[in-house]
């Protein structure tokens, strides 16, 4: 694997049970295709999480920020405002007047849902309009491979990452024998933390490219 | 707040150790809209089919005509169909 800023991977999405599979699903593909994964929770605990989270800014060049968690989804529920505080934040420090921060390269991504489409944001967040928005769905997952899968390729890496659908199958593949060797743990698989989820991947790719 | 535990040392081996191919299987695997039927390793798809039932047929001959010693079928949320 590619160290260091330009492998970089920064992940700013909800961490939420309900969220969780689509986490790990892009974790397993921007391990896939060869680059580093980081969110907030790989890092300690003890420090200011803003603080914690600018840190793993400042070490990626690429980043993917997922906006699903924009409208509350009742009467009264607040809407979670950490996704859309940390994109302006990595906006911010690509248009800061640092010279290697200014080749950072932000995806932003969200779930299909109704009257969610580019129109949404021209209300929402029209600041963000003439940025690229990729929509996947949840209930086709492999959508959400697709999208991060085409994110990193366009990123001028050595090797081209495999197919979209081979990237799936994969992750298929990997999920059975998680699940199933986690159940001698006696452990479900939103129990388990990201950044030990990351480990495992990281193994299981290295040893299936051997 | 559910505290997070730790995966033994032993479960991760195996899961990493999983990871290294066996080409004498055929797999049965979730697509959108459809099933793959895919040798374990192999990049590409050997057929894709609308249905699990006639994706499963697919791979079960291929094990009778001698081409895969196992079929391992998955479901669509990710585990294993055990006795398929």
């Amino acid at each position: 694997m590619r160290e260091g800023f330009n492998s970089n991977v920064f992940i700013n999405c909800p961490f939420d049970d309900e969220y969780k599979e689509n986490l790990r699903v892009i974790i397993f593909t921007v391990i896939h295709c060869k680059f580093n994964p980081l969110i907030s929770e790989t890092k300690d605990s003890g420090a200011n999480r803003l603080d914690s989270i600018i840190k793993l800014m400042k070490s990626s060049r690429l980043s993917i920020h997922d906006l699903s968690r924009n409208v509350s989804k009742k009467a009264g529920e607040a809407m979670r405002f950490n996704m859309p505080l940390e994109l302006g934040i990595d906006l911010g420090l690509k248009n800061s007047e640092k010279i290697d921060l200014k080749d950072k390269v932000s995806m932003v991504i969200d779930v299909t849902g109704k009257d969610k489409n580019q129109y949404f944001y021209q209300k929402s967040i029209s600041d963000l309009a003439g940025n690229d928005l990729i929509i996947y769905t949840q209930s086709e997952l492999i959508s959400l491979v697709e999208a991060v899968r085409n994110f990193l390729y366009i990123q001028k890496v050595d090797e081209a990452p495999d197919q979209h659908t081979n990237i799936w199958d994969d992750y298929n593949m990997f999920k059975a024998e998680y699940i199933e060797n986690l159940e001698i743990d006696k452990l479900t698989i939103n129990r388990v933390i990201q950044s030990e989820y990351i480990d495992i991947v990281q193994g299981y790719l290295d040893n299936k490219s051997k | 707040m559910k505290r997070s535990l730790h995966i033994s040392e032993e479960t991760k081996a195996k899961i990493v150790a999983s990871a290294k191919p066996d080409p004498s299987k055929v797999h049965v695997l979730p697509r959108s809209g459809g099933w793959a039927v895919k040798r374990e390793g192999a990049k590409k798809a050997i057929r894709v089919v609308k249905s699990k039932t006639r994706a499963g047929d697919i791979a079960h001959k291929m094990v009778e005509e001698g081409k895969f010693s196992s079929v391992v079928i998955h479901r669509k949320d990710g585990t294993f169909q055990r006795g398929a």
